[in-house]
């Protein structure tokens, strides 16, 4: 954790939360080899900074409520909730993302292979629900 | 084809109370998502309990938690190929031909209720909880 970032100093208990977020994201790389019922392994460091840059972006949106889960294919899911709303980045071996955008338990948006910055913009838009 | 899904305690997300769509997707260098077929396993004399221990004790997480589904209920264009595991399970089949959107509606349309997926405990296939899963969030 970065102590001296700003947004500790100012919104201490919002990183708080997502600091453990993001601790979560960074284990993904300590994952063991098959430890998916023999499939998946350990989260390569491309797909974990990707990871974190998009949810320290939703941090410094004020997104409070954040979680991240591996995939088999060396993907993590990162999950934003906001009210109803609940965004689903998943950022891919080969850095894409798909996104996913539920409004209740309805997906009302569903687009693959954006860029961190497409990505991005999905969680502005967010952001200004 | 009567089958179980193992699904890894990682997966569940506590916000929504249910599995995320990382649970139910394809994987590996010739995409397809793994299932188990039940009938072999209780041909091969097992509980469906006892044969996860024995075929995916290491590597199922603990405790270990399934879904027991009917493939009736996938897309009718899907084909289910054996394929032994890793662990030598020829019991194991991969679903082939289902797109991970695919997979993700259809698997949150189950998807639900806790109540759906089981766990093993001392050797017996019970309700899931979700004070089974403690310690798998954030």
């Amino acid at each position: 954790m970065n102590i001296g970032d700003k947004e500790f100093m100012f919104f201490s208990k919002i990183v708080t939360d997502d600091h453990v977020v993001e601790v979560k994201i960074r284990s993904f790389s300590d994952l063991a080899d098959g430890w998916h019922f023999g499939e998946g392994g350990p989260i390569s460091e491309k797909v974990i900074s990707v990871a974190l840059a998009l949810s320290k972006y939703a941090r410094e949106l004020n997104f409070s409520e954040i979680d991240a889960f591996p995939g088999v294919n060396g993907e993590i899911l990162l999950t934003l909730y906001y009210g109803d709303y609940v965004l689903e980045l998943t950022v891919e071996s080969d850095l894409s993302i798909n996104v996913v955008m539920e409004v209740g338990d309805e997906e009302v948006f569903d687009k693959e292979g954006l860029s961190i910055l497409e990505a991005k913009e999905q969680v502005h838009k967010l952001r200004e629900k | 084809m009567d089958a179980i899904r193992l699904l890894h305690r990682r997966h569940y997300d506590y916000r929504r109370r249910r599995f995320t769509s990382v649970a139910f997707k394809n994987s590996g260098e010739n995409p397809g998502i793994s299932i188990i077929d039940c009938d072999c396993i209780l041909n091969n004399s097992n509980s469906i309990c006892s044969h996860i221990r024995k075929f995916y004790q290491r590597t199922a997480g603990e405790p270990p938690i399934y879904w027991r589904f009917n493939t009736e209920l996938l897309p009718n264009k899907i084909e289910l190929e054996q394929e032994n595991s890793a662990s030598g399970d020829e019991c194991h089949y991969n679903i082939r031909g289902m797109s991970d959107r695919e997979a993700r509606k259809f698997f949150k349309s189950y998807n639900q209720k806790l109540n759906l997926f089981k766990t093993c405990k001392n050797g017996n296939s019970v309700e899931l909880e979700e004070e089974d899963l403690i310690g798998t969030g954030i």
